[in-house]
C-alpha cells in the first residue's frame, strides 16, 4: 500500500516527465527525479511507455501533396495581384491617424491644472471611443470604393479572418497608449488630492498638536498660579 | 516575385500541409486548407516579411483549420485514413522506434483527439520540430505558455487508453 508521501512524490515525479524527456531539468532535479523513478516500478513504467510514445510521435512522417498541389495553387492565383501595402496598411493608417489625435488631445491636457485634466481625461475616453467608431465607418466607406480592398472585407467577414494578429496588435497599441495617458492623469489627480485632503490636513493637524504642546509645557515650566 | 512565392510554397509545402493533415481527417480537406493558405500568403506576399513566413503560415494553417471544422462541425474522431500515413511512413521504419505502422495509425487518430491549441503545438513540435520560436509566434503565446501546452498535450496523449493498450501489447 502506498502512502500519501510515496503518492506525491509519484505526481511530481511524472509531471516532471515531459521536462525530463527534453532534457530541461536542472542537475539537481534530474537526479531527484532518476532517484524516484530508480525505486519507483509505475514511474519507471510510465517513464518508459512516455519516453516510446514520445519518440513515435517524432517519427511520424510528414505529409506532402506533390507538383499537382502546385499547379493548383498556381491556378487559383493566377491574374491576381497581391494586395498592395497601401490597400493593406488602410485600417492601421486610419488608426494612426486616430493616435495621432488622441496624441495632440493629451499635449493640451498636459498643459492644463490637475482638476481640468481630470475632466478632460474622462471626456479623452469617450471623445477616444467617437472617433474610433467614426474611423471604423470611414474605412468601411473607402473600402467599397476599391474592389481589392473589398474583397479583403469579404474576407475578414468570415469568423477567423475578421481580425488578424495585426489588426489586434495595432488595437492593443492604441488601448495602450489610452491607458497609459489615463494612468498618468490618475496619477496626477491622486497627487492633487492626496496633498489638498490628506497631507494639509495632516501637516495642520501635527502643526496643531505641536502648538499644543508647546503650549502647555510653557504653563507647566511657569507653574501654578 | 512569383519565383519567390513558388519557392517558398516548395519550401514550406510540407509543414502546411503535415499541420493541416495531422488536423483533420480527410486527406484532401487538408489539402484544401493547404492551397487555401497559400493564396492567401500571394494575397499578403509584400506585408510578409521573410524570416517570419513559416511562423505566418502556421498561424494561418492553424486557423484555416479552426475555421473549417467549426463550419463544417466535423468531429475530430477517429483517424480512418490512417493507411495515407502509412504508406508514407513504410520507407522510413527502419529509422524510428514504431514498430508498425498500424501505431501510427492510432497515434494520429490520438492527437486527432487532441483540442487546440494542444494538438497544433505537438505537431509544430513533436512532429515536425519546429523551432520555440516560430511556434510562439504562429500561436502569439510565450515560450512558457508553448512549453506548459506542450506538455499537456503530450500528457493527454500518454492518458489515450487505447494507444496505451497499444504499447502495453507490443511489451
Amino acid at each position: 500500500m502506498t502512502t500519501g508521501h510515496e503518492q506525491s512524490s509519484c505526481y511530481a515525479a511524472q509531471l516532471q516527465i515531459d521536462s525530463f524527456l527534453d532534457g530541461e531539468l536542472s542537475n539537481g532535479h534530474e537526479q531527484g527525479f532518476l532517484a524516484h523513478v530508480g525505486g519507483c516500478v509505475e514511474c519507471a513504467r510510465e517513464l518508459r511507455y512516455a519516453q516510446q510514445l514520445h519518440e513515435a510521435v517524432m517519427d511520424l512522417p510528414s505529409v506532402d501533396c506533390g507538383a499537382a498541389f502546385d499547379a493548383r495553387v498556381d491556378a487559383l492565383i493566377a491574374g491576381r495581384e497581391p494586395r498592395s501595402a497601401q490597400g493593406e496598411s488602410f485600417i492601421a493608417q486610419g488608426r494612426q491617424r486616430n493616435t495621432s489625435l488622441l496624441e495632440s488631445f493629451f499635449d493640451v491636457l498636459r498643459g492644463r491644472g490637475a482638476w481640468s485634466a481630470t475632466a478632460m481625461g474622462l471626456c479623452a475616453v469617450v471623445v477616444a471611443v467617437v472617433v474610433t467608431l467614426l474611423a471604423t465607418n470611414d474605412g468601411r466607406a473607402t473600402r467599397q470604393e476599391a474592389p481589392q480592398i473589398a474583397e479583403a472585407a469579404v474576407e475578414r467577414a468570415t469568423p477567423a479572418t475578421t481580425f488578424d494578429a495585426a489588426d489586434v496588435r495595432v488595437a492593443l497599441k492604441e488601448l495602450n497608449t489610452a491607458i497609459d495617458y489615463l494612468n498618468r492623469v490618475s496619477r496626477q489627480t491622486e497627487e492633487m488630492i492626496g496633498e489638498r485632503f490628506v497631507v494639509l490636513p495632516l501637516q495642520q493637524s501635527i502643526n496643531g498638536s505641536l502648538r499644543r504642546a508647546s503650549f502647555e509645557r510653557d504653563a507647566d515650566a511657569q507653574g501654578p498660579i | 516575385m512569383q519565383n519567390e512565392y513558388r519557392q517558398a510554397i516548395e519550401q514550406y509545402r510540407q509543414k502546411v500541409v503535415t499541420l493541416a493533415r495531422y488536423s483533420l481527417r480527410s486527406a484532401a480537406d487538408a489539402e484544401d486548407i493547404a492551397q487555401e493558405v497559400f493564396v492567401k500568403l500571394w494575397h499578403h506576399w509584400p506585408s510578409v516579411d521573410a524570416d517570419r513566413r513559416l511562423a505566418w503560415l502556421m498561424r494561418v494553417t492553424h486557423n484555416a483549420v479552426i475555421d473549417f471544422t467549426r463550419r463544417r462541425k466535423t468531429k475530430l474522431g477517429v483517424f480512418d485514413e490512417a493507411a495515407e500515413v502509412e504508406e508514407q511512413a513504410g520507407d522510413d521504419d527502419q529509422h524510428g522506434a514504431v514498430e508498425t505502422a498500424a501505431i501510427r495509425g492510432d497515434i494520429a487518430a490520438a492527437i486527432r483527439e487532441l483540442d487546440d491549441p494542444f494538438r497544433s503545438i505537438l505537431v509544430m513540435r513533436d512532429v515536425q520540430g519546429l523551432a520555440y520560436a516560430d511556434i510562439e509566434v504562429s500561436l502569439e503565446m510565450n515560450a512558457s505558455q508553448v512549453k506548459v501546452y506542450l506538455h499537456r498535450a503530450r500528457r493527454k496523449l500518454r492518458q489515450n487508453a487505447q494507444l496505451r493498450q497499444r504499447f502495453d501489447d507490443l511489451d
